[in-house]
């Protein structure tokens, strides 16, 4: 079976380069730019190329997706497609701008100056979408299944501090101090201390207690899981047709508080991996969500009809270390490792104009991102070398490198069939050698990777991450629960705790600064590169709009068809 | 044949017991499981959730535990739940192996009505130039993988010519019923259907060719051409009829792939089928899954296999069953 699909893999990618790569006229790598902040948007220039296909579709628009089935459910959703559903049918009190700037959603809110109080008002005329008006007992019945003590989706709902959370878990008290309804509009959050991204967690999306809360009772979140395929909510959009694995339908919202959507209807269609664009030029779907590379981008710009909207991707790549291994530990190391390493010439191949090389552990177009004093780690042996000899690795007779009588030897772990890593082993075995490293490879099926990795097995491997509108991170925190790599370091530690306290966002921009240039000298892992997303869009849906923080999904709603 | 039946159907109950314990050690083994595939990139999953969810989905019960859950609950008629699909595992099959069904039953209508008439032919007409030609071509065929074809036909059919669908199964967004939707259905079936055939045409040719030349040359074809009876009668009445028995062997063996899926296929194409259901589902242990669909066909192809059987008395009267009152 995994033979099977690697030659699959193998095949479709070779037989579509093929069949792309003949029809590419001009390379357009000119209007993108390696370095901006900005989504890159190229019109298309010939509309008139748009099939009828898609002409014919005046009232919906079909998106293609690359998987159909789900959790629809605000509380549990996990992947894109959920994600991309649920935020159409259901709303919450706090949305993302485009800057990641938390603004109001359904409702207005306050914080307190000592930041421990949060005030939410809901808007006028909210109605979910079986006519019941929104009221403040909702709000309160989902962030009450969000505190349950048996909640297993993924909002941390501890770490918000909500006040009274702990005596609601463990049983000590029947309902939540800090949460108090004032009204039917009005509702009141009270914390133990400040949280800087608490206000995330109440732009959850908000269930009907009325249709999801009717056998609700504490500790028995089946009785709302069991509406997980039959989501109703406030939103856009409401569910018509769910048919497993093939297609979503979802019709118009009349009630729409901000204004019934302008598209009546929309339709998820599973697309074949690899054949995104094809389908698109075919005008079988209007909007779909390609791999990026070279070929895409042309052949998404020879159609003509095409519009393409490229932004940098939300996660980056990463080389990981188990640092608790002795020949990790000193931090020289670790520099070596990353000088050692030709991270810009693998990245430029691999993804050409499309990804760059990260120092830091956060997106370049976060607020938090901050370049002063960062090492860039450009690529230089004699220097990995001279750190090499500093941290008191000798090469031996033999040309290897030996410490105590012990040699460096390193087990790589990697993933079957990854493009980045087929173009970095190589790179990586000749220039780790050259330094006296030896350096092994084993390929594991995906799954096996991550669970060699979450059991502390692997020595060094590669992996992803993805990244949240708010820079507060677990994976660098020593008892962070993503802590994969072991990595403990109390300054940085006492830093994350005061970022995640402060909710001045200048203010917490200067500490999140420190963690990073702490963090790009300590080297706790290998950072690769942040590669990008792209929304390919027929050119007759007009005020398409996202961002790496805020999905189109949520201005749905103004798009137009031409 | 009642006895015939009670003793076979008596015999399955410790093979498939036998299979399930099997295929269940070997899903254990499989490293990685579905709630670290869901967690991994997600820094917000602490490790008491992470714990919680691996105790609900039962992950941190010894393996014998697990099984005799997996086996009770089987036996009661409830597969489990689906990890990837959120539902009910018959449920999930049913949905899926229907759609890859409808595909593999025009896939195997084109392959019976290309390969059989195309197998006696060369067979009849053996060493002719076209018997060369089908030789070779099936040879390709043999050789070609699917991957290639498909990609090729779709290039022409869908992005070129524009004449047939992309991918899926039916036109979404229009509510087709009756005649319009078995048109539509076909229309986007047709070509995965076609590739399907295509590799699978050059092997029941062959077998049919072989099962007919050991006829052709047996001594009661040449009585029947003594007889005087036409060519055409002696080759269908008299040899095809007792050329059948290697080919209904195979047909039958076959029956179970009508359910099995076409991973290859129903991934180009798009369609919703069991294949690439399995597939996604080994990619991310979705073990509840997999073993109602491996015992799905497990059972699947040990009923065939009873029922081949049971059509060889049909086609060839000398065969009598175990059990069967002789006349």
């Amino acid at each position: 079976m995994k033979k099977l699909r690697i030659l699959f893999t193998l095949m479709v990618t070779l037989c579509l380069s093929v069949l792309l790569t003949s029809c590419a006229r001009t390379t357009s790598s000119e209007n993108w730019d390696l370095a901006a902040k900005e989504i890159d948007i190229i019109k298309a220039q010939s509309p008139e190329n748009c099939p009828a296909t898609a002409e014919g579709r005046n009232d919906t628009v079909i998106i293609g997706t690359s998987e159909c089935n789900g959790v629809f459910n605000p509380l549990y959703n996990e992947t894109a497609f959920d994600m991309n559903v649920t935020s159409l049918v259901f709303d919450g009190m706090v949305e993302a701008d485009y800057n990641a700037v938390p603004i109001p959603g359904m409702a207005d809110f306050q914080i307190s100056a000592d930041g421990l109080t949060y005030s939410f008002t809901l808007k006028d005329g909210l109605k979910f979408s079986n006519g019941i008006p929104v009221t403040a007992e909702d709000v309160e019945f989902t962030i009450y299944a969000l505190c349950d003590p048996n909640y297993d989706g993924p909002y941390d709902s501890a770490s918000i501090g909500i006040a009274g959370y702990e005596d609601y878990v463990t049983g000590d008290a029947d309902s939540i101090s800090g949460i108090k309804v004032l009204d039917e509009k009005n509702i009141q959050f009270t914390l133990e201390k400040p949280n800087g991204q608490a206000i995330w967690f109440f732009g959850v999306g908000i269930l009907s207690k009325n249709y999801y809360g009717k056998d609700f009772e504490r500790g028995h979140l089946e009785t709302i899981k069991a509406f997980n395929d039959q989501p109703m909510g406030s939103g856009q959009y409401k569910l018509v047709e769910y048919n497993l694995g093939e297609s979503l339908i979802l019709a118009a919202h009349d009630t729409y508080w901000k204004g019934t959507p302008k598209i009546k209807n929309i339709i998820f269609s599973v697309t074949p991996p690899g054949q995104e664009v094809e389908r698109l030029m075919t005008g079988e779907v209007d909007i779909d969500f390609p791999a990026v590379n070279q070929d895409t981008v042309n052949a998404a710009v020879n159609a003509g009809f095409i519009d393409i909207y490229r932004y940098p991707t939300n996660g980056y790549s990463y080389v990981g270390m188990n640092l608790i291994d002795d020949k990790y530990q000193d931090q020289k190391v670790r520099q070596a490792l990353i000088y050692g390493l030709n991270r810009q010439a693998v990245v430029e191949s691999v993804f050409g104009p499309y990804a760059n090389v990260i120092n830091i552990p956060q997106s370049r177009v976060s607020w938090a991102y901050d370049e002063a004093g960062i090492n860039p780690y450009n690529f230089n042996l004699e220097k990995a070398a001279a750190l090499l000899t500093e941290a008191g690795w000798e090469k031996d007779g033999s040309g290897k490198l030996t410490k105590d009588g012990r040699n460096f030897k390193i087990t790589f772990s990697t993933s079957e069939g990854n493009p980045f890593t087929d173009v970095m082993i190589p790179v990586m075995q000749e220039d780790y050698g050259k330094l006296g490293i030896d350096i092994e490879f084993e390929y594991l099926d995906f799954m096996a990777l991550i669970g060699k990795v979450l059991a502390g097995e692997a020595d060094m491997w590669f992996l992803a991450w993805d990244l949240a509108a708010d820079p507060d991170d677990g994976s660098y925190k020593s008892d962070g629960a993503q802590n994969l790599f072991s990595y403990a370091n109390p300054e940085v530690d006492l830093l994350w705790e005061q970022g995640v306290k402060e909710l001045d966002r200048s203010k917490r921009k200067e500490i999140y600064s420190q963690v990073y240039r702490k963090l790009n000298q300590d080297i706790p892992c290998i950072w690769l590169y942040q590669r990008s997303d792209m929304w390919l869009v027929n050119c007759r849906i007009k005020d398409f709009k996202v961002s790496p923080y805020r999905n189109w999904t949520y201005d749905m709603w103004q798009m137009e068809i031409q | 044949m009642k006895q015939f039946l009670f003793s076979r159907l008596l015999q399955m109950i410790p093979i498939v017991l036998g299979v399930s314990i099997i295929v269940f050690l070997i899903f254990s083994f499989v490293p990685g499981d579905y709630v670290d595939g869901m967690t991994h990139k997600n820094p917000k999953y602490t490790q008491e959730k992470i714990d919680l969810l691996k105790e609900k989905y039962g992950f941190n019960d010894p393996l014998p535990v697990r099984y005799v859950k997996w086996l009770t609950n089987t036996l009661r008629g409830d597969l489990g739940e689906s990890f990837v699909w959120q539902r009910p595992v018959s449920e999930v099959i049913k949905v899926f192996v229907i759609n890859s069904f409808y595909l593999s039953l025009l896939a195997s209508m084109i392959q019976l009505l290309v390969a059989i008439p195309l197998g006696i032919f060369t067979a009849v007409r053996k060493y002719s130039g076209i018997d060369h030609m089908l030789t070779i071509f099936s040879l390709i065929g043999i050789s070609l993988p699917s991957v290639i074809l498909a990609l090729f036909l779709k290039k022409i059919f869908c992005l070129d010519l524009q004449v047939l669908p992309m991918s899926g199964i039916r036109n979404l967004g229009v509510n087709l019923t009756g005649a319009a939707l078995v048109k539509d259905m076909f229309l986007h079936l047709l070509l995965p259907a076609i590739v399907l055939a295509l590799t699978q045409i050059p092997s029941l040719m062959r077998y049919t060719k072989t099962a007919m030349l050991e006829v052709l040359g047996a001594d009661y074809m040449k009585t029947a051409r003594a007889k005087g009876l036409t060519p055409m009668t002696v080759v269908y009445r008299h040899g095809l009829k007792n050329a059948l028995i290697p080919i209904v062997t195979i047909i039958g063996m076959s029956v179970p792939d009508l359910f099995a899926g076409a991973i290859i296929i129903e991934s180009i194409f798009g369609i919703p089928g069991v294949g690439k259901a399995a597939l996604d589902a080994v990619s991310q242990r979705d073990f509840p899954f997999l073993m109602g669909f491996t015992m799905f066909l497990t059972v699947l192809t040990m009923v065939s296999n009873i029922v081949t059987d049971m059509v060889y008395t049909l086609v060839d009267p000398r065969l009598k069953l175990k059990g069967e009152d002789r006349l």
